[in-house]
């Protein structure tokens, strides 16, 4: 195990090499230079203020420099000032973090939950009725566009009923709420995100639920467990549920990329202060440390959920490790 | 499952005609700014109510269609060329060429592709170009993989040491050969990439950074009805119906070539 360990840990470091240097090269796309590209938001910015800015960036030294140069920076998690306001990027996303990190949590349980739980529904009542309407509801909501929904949910519960609130974290009259009230209050706001966030979730998993578990009631072992007399419901939880939940494992580190591209989505729409609606501001003004070091941070996340995914595996199913 | 399907081909054949056609159905007046008839509900004249500015929403909706179509449809066969092309090319030579090309499969795989696309926009600048280029250009990882793995078992039969044998070059032996008969699974990819890159490009010109007005594509004709949503319901409710429903038919006809390939 350590072994296997050391070599996938080994192995991320070209691939960090990599993530940086694509992110780097991104940048560089620009015509002419970063440079030029702030200069067209204020155009009396003199050539002398230009240069220096070249300078503060390194933007005169060779490519390959400026990349060693940005690269030994990123591993001190320095990605710099905000174009726009001076502030460390990194304290930017810090504070952005916290807020993204704890919705893809809330989401994750709910996608789990009800995901899980329509999957093992649809297995057992396999061709019913119902198993043919969830397969098809799951198509459906892996095909709805979550911005469309939100809209859409927003129009109904927030415009028409009155029952939610549609944009930010906090109602106007926070600070003078009680405990009590505050929690109630940030939960009521989080009930739209969370729902539209986990839409394109619950339909993956509970159609991956379904088919894993349903390979697994076709094994051998299932059969034998049946044919000593088992009762159904423990064949079911006990037998068959325990291995077809193994590869729902590993999804929970496949989805990292998923959550935080979704996250700029409905973060700008609900207004939350979050990864997804910091990258979407800085996309549009064009504040390039912000977007580079989100984009190098959001890269690292999802490898990181990659070699997660693959860690709990080997140790859930121990046979992984022998290869 | 067949009657799905039929469905699914039914509205993606009409979308396209509709798309197609869109020029010869609307005249010069269809569209055009209309202050007599502002946010009307969906009546006998206007089939799908007014916007803002007075236009014809099905007429805008009309004109969407052929733009998304077309940055859906160039993104995909850009990314399918893109992954036939590297894919077959590291699968064939392998050794050098397969590790270099498959380690930067890898290292694309690992960027949010929704975070590399904006960051992208954000240097490039959002237009219709750009948008088709940046979708084909990210989403081609999938495609790379299978034909890899295809040319990888292809390359040993018979029929390419016969036609190496007689003197073939590698180009003609990977793309005479070797490709044709690894694009089922790349038609089944690329089927699902439609489905995607329509989301993509929708989701771009919703928050404003993908198709910009007053050319109108499904994304932003959503995001126009945004200002206005509890007024006039029927500018989200229509662009939106035609992007789910898009998808949800790639996405039918794909998941069934998948399983008739498999099986």
């Amino acid at each position: 195990m350590p072994i296997y360990f050391l070599k996938r840990v080994l192995g991320l470091i070209p691939l960090f090499i990599g993530i940086t240097f694509i992110s780097f090269l991104v940048i560089h796309l620009a015509p002419g230079s970063p440079v030029d590209a702030k200069g067209e938001f204020n155009p009396k910015m003199t050539l002398q203020a230009r240069e220096k800015l070249r300078e503060l960036y390194g933007l005169d030294r060779p490519l390959l420099e400026q990349y060693g140069q940005w690269t030994k920076k990123i591993i001190r998690f320095d990605f710099g000032n905000s174009f726009v306001d001076g502030e460390k990027v990194t304290s930017k996303i810090g504070k952005a973090v916290p807020v993204t990190l704890s919705i893809s949590v809330l989401t994750l349980l709910c996608v789990l939950a009800a995901g899980i739980g329509l999957g093992v529904f649809g297995a057992v009542h396999e061709g019913s009725r119902t198993d043919r309407w969830l397969t098809f509801l799951a198509l459906a909501g892996f095909s709805v566009p979550t911005f469309w929904i939100s809209l859409l949910l927003m129009n109904a519960f927030g415009v028409q009923l009155r029952l939610l609130p549609v944009s930010g974290l906090y109602s106007v009259n926070f600070d003078d709420l009680n405990a009590w009230e505050k929690a109630v209050d940030i939960a009521r706001h989080l009930v739209l995100p969370v729902a539209v966030a986990s839409i394109t979730g619950v339909a993956g998993i509970s159609r991956y639920m379904r088919n894993s578990l349903l390979n697994e009631l076709k094994q051998d072992y299932v059969r034998t467990a049946r044919a000593k007399g088992l009762p159904e419901k423990r064949v079911l939880y006990h037998h068959a549920l325990k291995n077809a939940l193994l590869p729902i494992v590993t999804i929970l580190g496949l989805s990292v990329p998923g959550l935080l591209g979704g996250s700029v989505i409905f973060e700008s729409i609900f207004s939350i202060p979050g990864m997804g609606r910091l990258f979407f501001n800085s996309v549009f003004a064009r504040d390039y440390p912000v977007i580079m070091g989100i984009l190098v941070l959001g890269a690292f996340l999802t490898l990181l959920g990659n070699l997660l995914a693959d860690l709990t595996y080997s140790v859930v199913d121990p046979r992984i490790r022998l290869k | 499952m067949k009657r799905d399907c039929l469905l699914a081909v039914g509205w993606l054949a009409a979308l396209s005609a509709a798309a197609v056609l869109a020029p010869f159905l609307l005249t010069n007046k269809s569209g055009a700014v209309d202050f007599s008839h502002l946010l009307e509900a969906p009546s006998r004249f206007h089939w799908f109510g007014t916007d803002a500015l007075g236009r014809d929403l099905f007429a805008r909706i009309l004109v969407a269609t052929s733009i998304s179509l077309t940055v859906a449809w160039v993104a995909v066969i850009l990314s399918v060329f893109l992954g036939v092309v590297i894919g077959a090319v590291a699968g064939y030579f392998g050794g050098g060429w397969d590790r270099s090309l498959m380690a930067f499969v890898n290292i694309m795989l690992c960027f949010p592709v929704f975070f590399l696309i904006l960051s992208v926009i954000a240097v490039l600048g959002p237009n219709i170009f750009n948008v088709m280029v940046i979708i084909g250009a990210t989403s081609w990882m999938g495609t790379a993989r299978l034909v890899r793995a295809e040319v990888l078992s292809l390359k040993e039969r018979e029929f390419v040491l016969a036609a190496r044998a007689l003197g073939a070059s590698h180009a003609r032996i990977i793309f005479r050969h070797l490709v044709p008969n690894a694009m089922g699974p790349v038609i089944v990819n690329a089927v699902l990439g439609l489905a995607a890159a329509v989301l993509v490009e929708s989701g771009l010109s919703f928050l404003g950074i993908g198709v910009q007005p007053p050319t109108p594509s499904w994304g932003n004709l959503l995001s126009d009805g945004k200002g206005v949503l509890g007024v006039a319901w029927w500018l989200t409710f229509f662009p939106g119906v035609m992007i789910f429903l898009t998808i949800l038919s790639a996405n039918t006809l794909g998941e069934a070539l998948q399983s008739k390939n498999d099986s």
